[in-house]
C-alpha cells in the first residue's frame, strides 16, 4: 500500500521530524554548556544505555540481574587493558562485547534451569566472582588507566566531543534495540517471555531467543562499560560492586520503563541527584553528597515496587502506553484505530453469528501445505498418530499405552472426564511431555524425539486451555507471531533493515490483516490482547495457531470460557478451517454439543486409558461412556 | 597440621555470624516466601545504635547489655516495619517483587547509616572477653589459639538457633509458621491471620540476625560498606539450608567459614586471588543447579486433563 | 432435619471471576441447616469458583452471600471462617511437612483451645477416622490420596464448622477410595453436619445429597431433589448434550 509522493513526504516529516529535532538538540547541547556539564551529560547518556541493557533483560527475558555492574565493569577493564596495549579505540567496544558473550551465554543457560528468584540469587554469585577474581586482581596488577582516544584530528579528551561520541554510540544502541524489538524478533521474544510453551508451539525456538536476550543485554552493558571507563579515565573495582548493580536496577525500575525517554530518565536519576545537592553541601561531609543519589533511588525503588509489583510492563500498560521499543507497533499503513482509555474498557464486541462466505478464509490464508498430498481413496499415512504412548509420574499412571490416530482431513474429538489424560496426550504429541514409551508420527515421519518447536515448524499446530497471548501486544501483532516459521530473515537483517526483510514483514502483515478481515474481526485488530474479554482472547489464540496453516492442529478445550454464541461461532470456524483449508484437526472438548456436531470421529479417555472410539453417535450411546462421565459402575477396561 | 587446624577453627568461629544471620533469614522466608535482602542491614542498624549507646564510655557491662537489647529491639522493629510496608502488600505479586523491595530496603538502610554515622570504620567499646585461649595445648598443637569472644559468639549462635528450632517445632506459634510456610492460603482458610504472624516472624528473624551482627561488630569493627558482602554470605548459607532447615544453618555457617578460610590459604602451593571471597558462591551455584530439578518450573506448564 | 426460617447459606446474583475473565454469571443457591447439597456440572462450569468466592478467596464482582442472614461477601478468608464456613479446597491441601496430629491441631486454630481440650477433640476425630489414628505421627505429605482426603475433612471438622464446603472430593482418587470418602461424608451428614459438595461424578454425589444444582458455563442449569435427578436423565442430557 504505497502512498502517493506528497502524502509520503508529509508522513516522513511526521515520523522523522521529532527525531531530527531531538538530534539537533543533542548535538547542540555540549556547545551550549560548560565542559563540566557536557561531562555530566555523557554520564547520563552512558547510564541510559546501562538502563537499556537491564530493561532488555527484564522485558525480553523476564529475568532480573543483580550483577549488571559486572558487565559494565568488564567493559571498563577492557578499556583499561586495551589502553595499555595501545589498541585502536574503535576496537574497544567490539572486543568488550565479544568478551561479554560467554558470560551472557552462561547466565542464559542458568536462567533456563532456575526460576526467576533463584536466578537473581545466582547473578549475585556472578557479580561477586567477577569482582574478586577478575576486577580486583586486575586492578592490583595495575590495569587501571584508561586514555581518552584521539581519532584523526579529533581529541576526545575534550568533554564536548566525547559527549557527541557517547550520544552517537547510545543512538546506535537504542536504534538497534528498537529495530529488534519492533519486528519478528521482538514479537518472538515477548511470546517466549509470556509462555515458553506457547512460543514453542508456534515454532519459536525459545532457548535461542531467550539466549539472544541475554547476549544483547550483556553486549549493551559491556559497551556502556567501555564508554564509562573512558569517561572517568580509570577502571576501579569499587565502582562495579553489588552496590552499583543495585543502583542500576533501582533506577531502571523507577525510570527505564521501556521507552527511550524512560531510559534517559533512568540515566539522569543515576547522576543528577548528586549534582543538584552539590552546591548545598560544598565543603561539608562528602558522605552526604555521595549518599544523596542512592538514598533517593532506594526510597523510590521501594515505593515503586510496592505500588506496582507486576513490574515495568505492568506499569506501562496501566498508563495506557504501549511501550515504544520493547513492543511492536503496527505501522501506520495498516489502519487499526486503537480506541483509547474509556472506550477500551467498555468493549462490547461480540461475535456475530457466523456468516462468512465460503472461500473467504481460503482466499486470505491459503491451504494447508500437506493437504495437497491427500487424495480420497489413496492410502496416505495418518496425519498424526500416537502409538501406545505411556506416561507415568512415579506411581501415578497418566497415560497407559494410549493409541490414537487422525486421518488427513479428519476432524477428531478427544473427550473424557477431568483427569483422564487428554491434555497429557496432546502434550506428548506436541513435544511438551516425553512419554516413557510409545511413538508419535506426523504424516508418517517419526517425531517422537523432535523438540517442540521443530514439530511446530513441521506443521503441527497447537492451542492451549488457557490463552497465552502476549497481553501487551495488539491482536494483530499476536497473530503475526504465528507467521514466525514462514519468515527467513534473521536478526542482523532486521537491524540493518535489508529490503528483503522489510518485504517479508510487509507481506505477512497483509496476510494477517486479510485473515482478520475474513473472519470479521478487523475492529479488534488494534486492541491490546490484554484488553480483550475472555471469549475473544480464546478465539484470537485459536486464530494465531491457524495463521501458519498447519497440517495438523491440536486444540485444547477451545470452547472453555466461551458463551454459547461464541462456542457456535468457534465451531463454525473450526469446521471451515477443516473443510476449506484442509487442516486436520484434533480437539479436546467438554462441550458435547460442539463435539457431536462437528466431529468425524471421537476418542474417549478415562483414567489414562482409551475407553471407547467411534463416530459421535456410537460414542454418545455407548453405555460405558455414559457410565464413565456420570460415575456409574464402570468396568475398568 | 597446625596451620590447618587454626584455619578451621578460625573458619568455624567466623561462620557463627553467618549462621545467625541465615537463621533469621530462613525464618523470614518460611513465614512469607520472601528473600529478605535487608537482613544484614537490620542487624547493622542495630549495631550502630549500640555504638551510640557505648560511644565514649568505658565499656561497662550494664551499659553494654542495655545497648545490646536496644539494638536488637531496633532491628526487630525495622523487620516488622519492612514486612508491613514492603512485603504484605506484595503477597500476591510475583516472587521477585519482595526481593527487589528488600534490596531497596538494604540500600536505604546503608545510606541512612552512612548519613547518620559517616562512612568511617568504628569500634564499639565493650566488656566482651578478649583473650585468646591456647586450646591447641590440649592436643599438643601449641600455637593454635582461639579467641574467647569468638567462642562466645559460637555458643550464642548454637544456643539461639537451637532455641529457635525448638520454638518452630514445638510451640503453637511455630506450628502456625510452619503451616503458613506449607500453604498460606490453606492456613488463611483455617483462620490464621497470615499477615500478622508473618510480621512477628520478621521481627524475630531480624532480632536473631541482629544478635549476630552486634556481636560481630563488638568484636571486630563497624563497617557500613561491608553490609552487602555479609548479607550475601548469609544468603549463601540460607540457600544451602534449602531456605527451610534451621539446623542446616547451624552447620552451614561454620562450614562456609571454614571453606572460606581454607580457600584463602595456600592451596596446592599458591594462593588464588579472590578465591576465599568467591568460593561460597561457587558452592551456591553448584547447590542450586544440582537441586534445579526439584525447584524448576518444567517446560510443559500444563495441567493434566 | 429441621430447617430454620433463614437458610444457613444464601447466595444471590453472584458474579465473580479471575481478573478480566468472568466465570460466574449470577448464581442463586441456598443451603439449609442440616442439608447436604450437591453442585454438579462439567469441568469449567464454575463450581470451584463458586466455592472459592463464598470462602473469600475470590472477591465477588456482583451479588450477595449471606450466612444466617449476615452478609459475608467480600470478606477475607480468615474472616469468613469466623462465620463457621469452612472450605475443603480441591487437591487435598494438607500441610505436607506437618504430621497428621499437627494438621488437625491447625484445624482448631481459630478456636484457641487449651491443650487438653485440643487432645480431646483430636481423639474424637481419630474415632471417626481410624486410618488417621494409625498414622497420627506421620507426615501428611506421605499419606495416600484417600488418607489425605480424610485428613482435610477431619481437619475442617476440628474448626467446628456450621457449613462445610467440599470441592471435588473424588478428584484423582481411585473409584473405591472415592466411594469411601463419600461414605464418610454421608456419615457426618447423618450426624447433623451441613455440607455443600461439588462433584464431577453425579452418582457419588447423589448418594449423599438431598438436593442438587447442576451448573453449566457459569450459571445454574438445573435445580432439583436428588431423587428426581436419579430417576430422570436430566443430568445426562445436561452433561452430554443431545437434548436441546
Amino acid at each position: 500500500m504505497p502512498a502517493s509522493a506528497a502524502l509520503g513526504g508529509r508522513r516522513a516529516l511526521r515520523t522523522f521530524g521529532p527525531w531530527i529535532a531531538v538530534a539537533v538538540a543533542v548535538a547542540a547541547y555540549p556547545f551550549l554548556v560548560s565542559p563540566y556539564w557536557a561531562l555530566i551529560g555523557s554520564f547520563v547518556v552512558v547510564y541510559a544505555v546501562v538502563a537499556l541493557s537491564l530493561t532488555v533483560l527484564t522485558g525480553w527475558a523476564g529475568a532480573v540481574s543483580l550483577s549488571q555492574a559486572a558487565f559494565v565493569g568488564l567493559g571498563a577493564f577492557t578499556a583499561a587493558e586495551l589502553t595499555a596495549r595501545h589498541t585502536n579505540f574503535l576496537l574497544w567496544i567490539p572486543v568488550a562485547m565479544v568478551l561479554s558473550v560467554p558470560a551472557s551465554l552462561a547466565m542464559g543457560a542458568v536462567a533456563l534451569r532456575l526460576p526467576g528468584l533463584y536466578f537473581a540469587v545466582v547473578t549475585l554469585a556472578f557479580g561477586v566472582v567477577a569482582q574478586y577474581m577478575l576486577f580486583i586482581p586486575l586492578e592490583n596488577n595495575g590495569t587501571t588507566q584508561v586514555a581518552r582516544p584521539r581519532l584523526g584530528a579529533v581529541d576526545f579528551g575534550n568533554e564536548r566531543y566525547f559527549f557527541l561520541l557517547c550520544a552517537l554510540a547510545a543512538a546506535l544502541a537504542f536504534g538497534a534495540t528498537l529495530r529488534i524489538g519492533r519486528g519478528r524478533t521482538g514479537r518472538a521474544l515477548l511470546t517466549v517471555r509470556t509462555s515458553r510453551t506457547a512460543a514453542e508451539a508456534l515454532a519459536v525456538d525459545s532457548v535461542r531467543y531467550r539466549t539472544l536476550a541475554f547476549v544483547v543485554s550483556g553486549c549493551l552493558a559491556s559497551g556502556a562499560g567501555v564508554l564509562l571507563g573512558t569517561l572517568i579515565q580509570s577502571s576501579r573495582s569499587n565502582q562495579f560492586t553489588l552496590f552499583a548493580s543495585i543502583q542500576y536496577l533501582a533506577v531502571t525500575f523507577i525510570g527505564g520503563i521501556g521507552s527511550v525517554l524512560g531510559a534517559v530518565f533512568a540515566g539522569a536519576l543515576q547522576v543528577l541527584p548528586t549534582e543538584l545537592i552539590r552546591p548545598f553541601v560544598e565543603g561539608r561531609d562528602s558522605d552526604v553528597l555521595r549518599q544523596s543519589a542512592p538514598l533517593l533511588q532506594a526510597t523510590l525503588l521501594v515505593v515503586v515496587v510496592v505500588l506496582r509489583p507486576d513490574g515495568l510492563l505492568g506499569l506501562l500498560r496501566s498508563l495506557g502506553v504501549r511501550a515504544g521499543w520493547l513492543q511492536p507497533r503496527p505501522p501506520r499503513e495498516v489502519a487499526f484505530a486503537a480506541p483509547s482509555g474509556r472506550a477500551r474498557r467498555d468493549i462490547g464486541f461480540t461475535l456475530a453469528d457466523w456468516d462468512i462466505p465460503a472461500g473467504r478464509l481460503l482466499a486470505a490464508v491459503g491451504r494447508a501445505p500437506g493437504s495437497d498430498l491427500w487424495l480420497p481413496g489413496t492410502s496416505a499415512p495418518p496425519a498424526l498418530e500416537a502409538a501406545a504412548v505411556s506416561v507415568r509420574y512415579g506411581a501415578v499412571v497418566a497415560l497407559d499405552a494410549v493409541s490414537f490416530s487422525v486421518q488427513p482431513g479428519e476432524l477428531v474429538a478427544v473427550i473424557g472426564p477431568n483427569g483422564a489424560g487428554k491434555t497429557t496426550l496432546f502434550n506428548c504429541c506436541s513435544g511438551f511431555q516425553a512419554p516413557q514409551s510409545g511413538t508419535v508420527t506426523l504424516r508418517g515421519a517419526d517425531i517422537t524425539h523432535l523438540p517442540a518447536h521443530r514439530r511446530a515448524a513441521a506443521g503441527l499446530g497447537r492451542s492451549f486451555q488457557t490463552p497465552r497471548l502476549v497481553e501487551a501486544m495488539s491482536v494483530f501483532e499476536n497473530l503475526l507471531v504465528g507467521f514466525h516459521p514462514r519468515l527467513a530473515h534473521g536478526v542482523p537483517a532486521e537491524v540493518a533493515g535489508f529490503s528483503y526483510a522489510l518485504a517479508e514483514e510487509g507481506r505477512i502483515r497483509e496476510q494477517a490483516a486479510a485473515l482478520l478481515d475474513a473472519v470479521g474481526l478487523s475492529a479488534v485488530g488494534g486492541l491490546a490482547a490484554g484488553d480483550l474479554p475472555s471469549g475473544l482472547r480464546k478465539v484470537v489464540e485459536v486464530l494465531r495457531a491457524l495463521v501458519p496453516v498447519p497440517d495438523v492442529l491440536l486444540l485444547d478445550e477451545p470452547s472453555a470460557g466461551l458463551d454459547p454464541r461464541e462456542t457456535r461461532w468457534l465451531g463454525r470456524l473450526v469446521q471451515t478451517v477443516n473443510r476449506e483449508l484442509g487442516v486436520t484437526v484434533a480437539l479436546i472438548e467438554h462441550d458435547m454439543s460442539l463435539v457431536m456436531g462437528i466431529s468425524d470421529y471421537v476418542y474417549v479417555l478415562d483414567f489414562g486409558r482409551l475407553l471407547a472410539a467411534g463416530t459421535p453417535a456410537e460414542v454418545r450411546s455407548d453405555p460405558t461412556v455414559v457410565a464413565a462421565y456420570l460415575g456409574k459402575e464402570a468396568q475398568p477396561a | 597440621m597446625e596451620l590447618y587446624t587454626q584455619l578451621v577453627l578460625n573458619g568455624i568461629t567466623n561462620g557463627a555470624v553467618y549462621g545467625l544471620l541465615a537463621a533469621g533469614f530462613v525464618l523470614v522466608y518460611r513465614a512469607s516466601r520472601a528473600i529478605n535482602f535487608a537482613q544484614a542491614g537490620m542487624g547493622a542498624f542495630g549495631a550502630y545504635v549500640l555504638f551510640d549507646v557505648m560511644r565514649g564510655s568505658g565499656g561497662g557491662t550494664g551499659r553494654y547489655l542495655a545497648g545490646f537489647a536496644l539494638g536488637v529491639a531496633v532491628a526487630a522493629a525495622i523487620g516488622l516495619l519492612t514486612e508491613r510496608l514492603a512485603i504484605r502488600p506484595l503477597r500476591r505479586a510475583p516472587a521477585l517483587a519482595p526481593l527487589i523491595a528488600t534490596v531497596g530496603v538494604l540500600l536505604l538502610l546503608q545510606t541512612l547509616i552512612i548519613l547518620r554515622w559517616g562512612g568511617d570504620l568504628r569500634s564499639i567499646p565493650n566488656p566482651l572477653p578478649r583473650h585468646p585461649w591456647r586450646i591447641g595445648r590440649l592436643v599438643g598443637l601449641d600455637s593454635v589459639v582461639v579467641n574467647q569472644s569468638a567462642v562466645l559468639i559460637l555458643i550464642v549462635m548454637v544456643t539461639l538457633v537451637s532455641l529457635l528450632t525448638l520454638v518452630v517445632t514445638r510451640t503453637r506459634w511455630g506450628l502456625t509458621i510452619r503451616s503458613i510456610s506449607d500453604n498460606p492460603d490453606g492456613a488463611a482458610g483455617l483462620g490464621v491471620r497470615v499477615g500478622r504472624v508473618s510480621g512477628q516472624a520478621w521481627a524475630l528473624g531480624g532480632a536473631i540476625g541482629a544478635v549476630g551482627s552486634l556481636l560481630a561488630a563488638s568484636t571486630t569493627i563497624l563497617n557500613p560498606y561491608a553490609l552487602f558482602v555479609v548479607q550475601i554470605k548469609a544468603l549463601v548459607v540460607g540457600v544451602f539450608a534449602g531456605l527451610e532447615d534451621l539446623r542446616l544453618c547451624l552447620i552451614g555457617g561454620p562450614l562456609l567459614g571454614v571453606v572460606e578460610s581454607l580457600a584463602g590459604s595456600r592451596i596446592l602451593g599458591h594462593q588464588i586471588a579472590g578465591l576465599s571471597d568467591s568460593v561460597g558462591f561457587f558452592a551456591l551455584v553448584a547447590v542450586l543447579l544440582l537441586r534445579a530439578g526439584t525447584i524448576t518450573e518444567t517446560l510443559g506448564d500444563t495441567r493434566a486433563s | 432435619m429441621s430447617s430454620s426460617s433463614a437458610p444457613l447459606l444464601e447466595v444471590s446474583g453472584l458474579c465473580s471471576g479471575y481478573g478480566p475473565v468472568q466465570v460466574l454469571y449470577g448464581i442463586d443457591i441456598e443451603v439449609r441447616r442440616g442439608e447436604v447439597v450437591a453442585l454438579l456440572g462439567p469441568n469449567g462450569a464454575g463450581k470451584t469458583t463458586l466455592l472459592r468466592t463464598i470462602a473469600g478467596q475470590i472477591p465477588p464482582t456482583a451479588g450477595t452471600i449471606a450466612v444466617d442472614g449476615r452478609p459475608i461477601g467480600g470478606l477475607a478468608p480468615e474472616n469468613v471462617v469466623g462465620f463457621g464456613v469452612v472450605l475443603v479446597d480441591e487437591g487435598r491441601q494438607v500441610f505436607p511437612t506437618l504430621t497428621v496430629a499437627e494438621n488437625l491441631a491447625m484445624g482448631a486454630h481459630r478456636r484457641r483451645l487449651p491443650a487438653r481440650a485440643l487432645s480431646a477433640e483430636r481423639e474424637r476425630a481419630y474415632d471417626l477416622f481410624p486410618r488417621l489414628a494409625e498414622r497420627r505421627h506421620q507426615l501428611a505429605g506421605k499419606l495416600s490420596g484417600g488418607e489425605q482426603q480424610m485428613l482435610v475433612i477431619a481437619r475442617a471438622l476440628l474448626a467446628e464448622p456450621e457449613l462445610m464446603m467440599i470441592d471435588e472430593a473424588s478428584m484423582g482418587l481411585a473409584p473405591n477410595i472415592a466411594e469411601l470418602v463419600f461414605e464418610t461424608i454421608g456419615r457426618l451428614a447423618a450426624d447433623g453436619l451441613t455440607v455443600l459438595v461439588t462433584e464431577q461424578y453425579v452418582r457419588l454425589a447423589l448418594e449423599v445429597a438431598g438436593r442438587a444444582y447442576v451448573m453449566k458455563q457459569g450459571h445454574v442449569d438445573l435445580a432439583a431433589s436428588a431423587a428426581e435427578l436419579q430417576r430422570s436423565d436430566l443430568v445426562e442430557t445436561s452433561y452430554l448434550g443431545g437434548g436441546s
